[in-house]
């Protein structure tokens, strides 16, 4: 993706417009703005497909430039006195100062390399200082760059457009709790004592056992049964609780 | 000059991981700021000799001992931490602007830069290159961010005042000032 490795270059829309800039060899000052913006849109346009923040901030100077270039085309109202300024005539003005301010500060950033680049020559006898703010530096991604990243983004929506023709009915759980509730009950009514394993009649499914294994807990906390296990990963035992009126029926009134 | 002074103040600069002001070193020496810099300048002269490996730098508002530029070299072979590191453009750029304008709110520095400096301050300030300073007075009371003195260490200056001079009304002027720089 060619378009990508351009956009590296620049630290944003005022950094490409100075290139442009440069590269035209023209004055900052009278910037013939019908070309350079002709020569802005046709930078962006590689950027279409790139929708991001990133794409917005070229977008504003890309308006920017459209808005100066028609004021340019229109004709002055009022004929211009000897005293008006530079600011009151040219609707570039305002742009050129921003450009220039951004230069400033641009060739300022030179400068703070030059001398960052000249303090790292110098090292002190305990340099945990520095270290810190290298070692700070130690970012799992750093030597991940954005194209990388927009290429497996990339293959990542592939992916999902070719899954969504792959459609998979889900069924519905013929499983609840409470069913495997009743058929816990129906089976123990009879034997008063089983183990887990025993609720089942072939081997279950995962989402078997933890529904039945559900329905165990719901009906302890019914208190319609007890349930023990000997030891650690041993069998679970389950006992159904005989209800209070028919207990008595069951071991006699005093 | 006390010989017993001027062991104590290379004691204290060896022994030192950051720079040291003369209000320090006078008050850990219980003397007087005149012969901490007396002190200082004697040393700095013995160091500025050929057969010495360390020099006395003025930075970040203290002195510092730290070994001269061109053993470098040798430097780097003992060292088994990587100092390849350094700050990307965006950094750069983002730092530059915070240094002549601070404190100054993140709308601001992205005005001047015309892109997103989120990344930028958020690397400058986990770095501890950059702090946040309080809140402009504004609505949504914006945080408002300055440069810290490890960032003058790190720069290897001392002051902010040794940065090149800028004049902000007059951009271009003082763009072509800093080509002699």
């Amino acid at each position: 993706m060619n378009y990508l490795v351009k956009i590296d270059i620049f630290e944003g829309p005022f950094d490409l417009l100075f290139h442009l800039i440069e590269k035209e060899e023209v004055d900052i000052y009278d910037i013939p703005i019908a070309k350079i913006t002709d020569q802005y849109l046709n930078y962006i346009k590689q950027l279409k497909t790139l929708d991001l923040e990133v794409a917005s901030e070229f977008l504003v100077l890309a308006a920017t430039l459209l808005e100066i270039k028609s004021k340019m085309l229109l004709p002055q109202k009022k004929k211009i006195s000897n005293e008006a300024k530079a600011e009151d005539i040219d609707p570039r003005f305002e742009l050129v100062e921003r450009l220039l301010e951004y230069k400033m500060f641009k060739e300022i950033a030179e400068i703070l390399k030059e001398k960052e680049k000249h303090r790292k020559k110098l090292f002190s006898g305990n340099n945990k200082q520095m270290e810190q703010i290298y070692e700070r530096t130690n970012h799992p991604l750093k030597n991940v760059s954005i194209s990388t990243l927009i290429d497996i983004f990339n293959s990542l929506q592939k992916k999902a457009k070719h899954n969504q023709n792959n459609v998979k009915v889900v069924q519905k759980e013929k499983i609840t709790i409470s069913k495997q509730i009743k058929h816990i009950i129906k089976k123990l009514t009879p034997r008063k004592i089983l183990n887990f394993d025993e609720l089942f009649v072939k081997k279950p499914t995962k989402l078997e056992k933890i529904v039945t294994f559900l329905a165990v807990l719901e009906l302890i906390k019914k208190e319609k049964i007890v349930v023990y296990q000997k030891k650690n990963c041993g069998k679970i035992k389950i006992l159904l609780k005989i209800p209070h009126s028919k207990r008595e029926v069951a071991y006699g009134s005093r | 000059m006390d010989p017993d002074k001027i062991a104590a103040v290379e004691a204290l600069l060896f022994a030192s991981d950051k720079p040291l002001s003369i209000d320090k070193i006078s008050e850990v020496l219980d003397t007087t700021k005149g012969e901490v810099t007396d002190v200082l300048k004697h040393l700095q002269t013995i160091y500025g000799k050929k057969t010495r490996g360390v020099q006395l730098y003025k930075i970040a508002g203290g002195y510092q001992l730290l070994t001269k530029p061109h053993l470098e070299k040798y430097l780097k072979r003992l060292c088994t931490h990587s100092f390849n590191y350094s700050l990307s453009r965006a950094c750069l750029e983002t730092l530059a602007i915070i240094l002549y304008k601070q404190p100054i709110t993140r709308a601001d520095i992205e005005g001047i830069r015309g892109v997103n400096a989120e990344t930028a301050l958020k690397s400058l300030i986990e770095k501890n290159l950059v702090k946040e300073v309080g809140r402009l007075d504004a609505p949504g009371r914006p945080i408002l961010y300055a440069t810290t003195k490890e960032c003058l260490n790190y720069l290897g200056i001392d002051s902010l005042n040794d940065l090149p001079k800028i004049d902000s009304k007059q951009p271009s002027t003082a763009s072509t000032n800093l080509g002699g720089f």
